[in-house]
């Protein structure tokens, strides 16, 4: 498929019909959201696979970021046999889902399904709308459709829209602002976060990573809320929308225009003036980006970067002069459609998804680009003697210190062997 | 319906493909979807790129497709060339009735590899029923290929179901590798990370069964090729006595000297850290670790070292119940803990030491720190020491 071809994501073609590994599955992105979040029960529910996973996986994410001391979310595997998904489970799972949301500690539960429960089609809503009608407590359905997404994302994007839905209408925090979309730590270092910070604001939430239930029910004392990443975002619209909260984003951090867009936002909310500083910045970047252009300008390349957005980022490399010719979709996918129209103004590369090192090789041997950016076996690397760079994966930087970074790494893009040396 | 608190157990599906994980002429192509792919690579320890999802879709799944499929056994058949491909359901395939034994019938005349469908997977069960199931039709793929087999001179020992799958397989296996050729002159026909081809097993003179799941395909050679082969879990001093008996016994080799001095030292270490243990403070080992490993582990504790074992079995057997959570079971706070790297890890005020399944605290670094054999004894007692203070 071509980019001017594109009509969705899931339409986009596997290289290969025998797909290994594969992506994450969206369970794994309900599972990132919830991994801190204090006073939730997160019940997984499907055949034995699947919660095997979820659930291990959910235990082991915990494990790594230290929270074994109650800071962390209480996860049930629910594990359905043969008889349960031909004669349903109804009684069990309201018997549980009461227990649950009953507990001390317990502000809400959670239910997450899997694939072969969706296919079956049980009244699992229903379930969740009866137990919380007679407990008056939170319980909420989060059905999951590998079947159906094309990155686990999804998961995440629906894990966070479903924990922030039913909030009750909060009296605004004079200078408070919420963190939107950060799955990982560091959010409060990442630009605009620090420069709000000197300004005295303060940081109600960083949504998911460091959040709990209580924090999530006082979402909407927050004066406006930032999106660092796109799971976010649905959540900001909604608050906009229900709660006339405003939001500033920042998931676009390779777009120099809602970059700056975007900070001038945050002047406006903040009461400050950033432009004389928003200038410095554009001029600095203009003339790094005169170098990058210099060194790049008329190169080839692949893009196989996992996590940004990549029309977004494929349309920043040809804005300074490089030329996409293959384009293997990760796990993030551009929330709108308008770098993609500019992009396919200016290129019209190949498009596969998710790519192993083998489907990379054979791409490779039907034409060799000048640079591939994003993961690539170093052998393979070496063998087709590539210019190699990754963008920073850490997905709670974003602002013009992100911007530049970026534009450095093209910068310092080098051939496997010389970066030996 | 059953409900686990914090640790389901490992699933048939994730067994077979554990079992899979070793054999270098062997494929398996799933018909699911990728993400639960994705979850048993990251699973499987060790190889694992000729495990295959084909993503399954909505579209497939509305009108019953699978001409997806049929691409997959194709591309997987012309690329990696095995000599067996497993094609595999998933829980969604199962729901919508696809017939993967149809498929596979279809499909032979087009490919080189052995189909066989595994169709369809239990809906519940225990790792060790995946094991069992994956051995199972590796012996039936060696029976359907005999006859085509070429003679090969028996030369060598092969080690069933120990290999860089299992957390520290790769030292143990070391150490298996030294046992046998300082004390025997043999040579470990496994590969340094225990991988084998299928067709290969028949160059083995005596086949040492590890994993009891093996047990068929052990069988199995005996019966086509009149290999003898042992079921151990060489945890102790007393199985590799053992040991050194039945090769002695069956091959009709007798051991080298340096068996001897091997043995001596060890029983010297032994005594010492007996001595040892009778002037400290006694304290229960609580041991969780997977069934087929547990009793031989169990038995070096309990009899040789004497020391108080105690082993749950709610981790291992699921209970049925309905809707009543399964919880974790009791722990002790003065307890050691030799279980799974996640049990450890959710009791980081026990004394504790991951014996499988590690999260990433556990990972090793060296190939040479072996629990099992000889010298994997000796490890247990130095690992064991300081807790006992």
């Amino acid at each position: 498929m071509r980019l001017h071809e594109y009509t969705k994501a899931t339409d986009v073609p596997h290289y290969s019909c025998a797909i290994s590994p594969g992506k994450h599955c969206p369970l794994f992105g309900v599972g990132v959201v919830f991994q801190g979040m204090a006073g939730v029960t997160l019940i997984y529910i499907g055949p034995q696979d699947c919660v095997y996973y979820a659930q291990t996986d959910t235990l082991l994410r915990q494990l790594a970021s230290g929270r074994t001391d109650g800071s962390q979310v209480r996860t049930l595997a629910v594990q359905l046999s043969d008889s349960d998904f031909i004669f349903g489970i109804r009684p069990q799972l309201e018997k549980l889902l009461e227990e649950e949301v009953l507990r001390d500690d317990t502000h809400a539960v959670f239910l997450v399904t899997s694939c072969s429960v969706e296919v079956l089609s049980e009244d699992l809503k229903g379930t969740v709308d009866a137990v919380s009608s007679r407990t008056g407590k939170r319980v909420s359905l989060i059905p999951i459709e590998n079947f159906k997404t094309f990155s686990y994302f999804e998961g995440s994007e629906k894990a966070m829209v479903s924990l922030t839905s039913g909030l009750k209408t909060l009296p605004r925090k004079s200078k408070s602002f919420a963190v939107l979309g950060a799955r990982k730590a560091g959010a409060e270092k990442s630009e605009p976060v620090r420069w709000l910070l000197e300004k005295g604001y303060t940081l109600q939430s960083i949504l998911p990573y460091e959040s709990n239930a209580e924090k999530v029910e006082h979402l909407t004392e927050a004066e406006f809320t930032l999106v660092v990443e796109g799971c976010g975002l649905e959540v900001a619209k909604r608050l906009e929308q229900n709660y006339g909260i405003p939001y500033v984003r920042f998931d676009k951090r390779l777009d120099l225009e809602h970059l700056t867009q975007g900070w001038r936002k945050l002047g406006k909310l903040t009461g400050e003036d950033c432009e004389p500083w928003i200038q410095e910045q554009l001029h600095e970047i203009t003339s790094i980006e005169a170098m990058v252009s210099a060194k790049v300008s008329g190169s080839t390349f692949f893009y196989n970067q996992k996590v940004l957005y990549p029309f977004e980022a494929a349309l920043f490399l040809t804005k300074l002069g490089m030329i996409p010719t293959c384009m293997f979709l990760g796990s993030a996918m551009d929330p709108d459609d308008e770098s993609r129209d500019a992009l396919v103004e200016k290129a019209d590369p190949i498009l596969w998804q998710n790519a192993n090192q083998s489907t990379i090789k054979n791409m490779l041997n039907t034409a060799i680009p000048d640079y591939f950016v994003g993961g690539i076996m170093s052998s393979i690397a070496q063998q087709y003697s590539l210019m190699t760079f990754t963008f920073p994966i850490n997905r709670v930087s974003t602002g013009f210190d992100f911007y530049k970074t970026c534009l450095h790494q093209v910068l310092s893009a080098k051939k496997w062997e010389e970066r030996i040396k | 319906m059953k409900v686990y608190e914090a640790l389901p157990p490992a699933s048939v599906r994730l067994g077979f493909y554990r079992a899979a994980g070793p054999w270098k002429d062997v494929a398996v192509v799933e018909f699911g979807p990728e993400g639960t792919m994705h979850y048993v690579q990251s699973n499987v320890r060790g190889e694992s790129s000729h495990f295959f999802a084909t993503g399954l879709k909505e579209r497939q799944i509305i009108f019953g497709d699978t001409e997806n499929l049929e691409k997959a056994i194709l591309e997987v058949d012309e690329q990696l060339h095995p000599g067996l491909m497993i094609v595999m359901s998933s829980p969604v395939s199962e729901i919508i009735g696809a017939d993967l034994r149809a498929v596979c019938f279809k499909m032979q005349s087009k490919v080189h590899a052995q189909l066989m469908a595994w169709d369809p997977v239990p809906v519940a069960g225990n790792e060790a029923q995946g094991k069992t199931i994956a051995y199972e039709k590796a012996a039936a793929y060696l029976k359907k290929i005999d006859s085509i087999l070429p003679a090969v001179e028996k030369n060598g020992v092969l080690v069933l179901g120990l290999s860089e799958v299992d957390y520290n397989g790769i030292s143990d296996l070391n150490e298996i590798r030294r046992m046998l050729m300082d004390w025997f002159g043999l040579k470990l026909l496994n590969d340094a990370f225990g991988r084998y081809a299928l067709s290969d097993a028949k160059k083995a003179q005596f086949v040492w069964v590890v994993d009891q799941e093996a047990l068929p395909l052990a069988s199995t050679f005996k019966e086509l090729w009149g290999t003898p082969w042992h079921y151990s879990v060489p945890y102790g001093f007393s199985v590799c006595r053992e040991l050194v008996h039945v090769i002695e016994q069956t091959i009709g080799i007798s051991h080298q000297v340096q068996w001897e001095k091997d043995i001596q030292e060890a029983e010297l270490i032994l005594r010492q850290f007996r001595t040892g243990l009778e002037s400290r403070r006694k304290r229960r080992i609580f041991l969780d670790i997977r069934p087929a490993r547990m009793k031989s582990l169990e038995t070096f504790l309990a009899t040789e070292l004497g020391m108080e074992v105690y082993c749950p079995s709610a981790q291992t057997s699921a209970l049925s119940t309905d809707g009543a959570v399964i919880k974790n079971p009791e722990i002790h706070k003065d307890d050691i803990l030799l279980a799974s790297g996640l049990l450890c890890a959710l009791h980081p005020e026990n004394n504790a030491f991951c014996m499988d399944d590690p999260v990433v605290r556990h990972k090793t670094f060296s190939h040479h720190l072996p629990l099992m054999g000889l010298r994997g004894a000796e490890n247990f007692l130095t690992l064991l020491y300081p807790f006992l203070l």
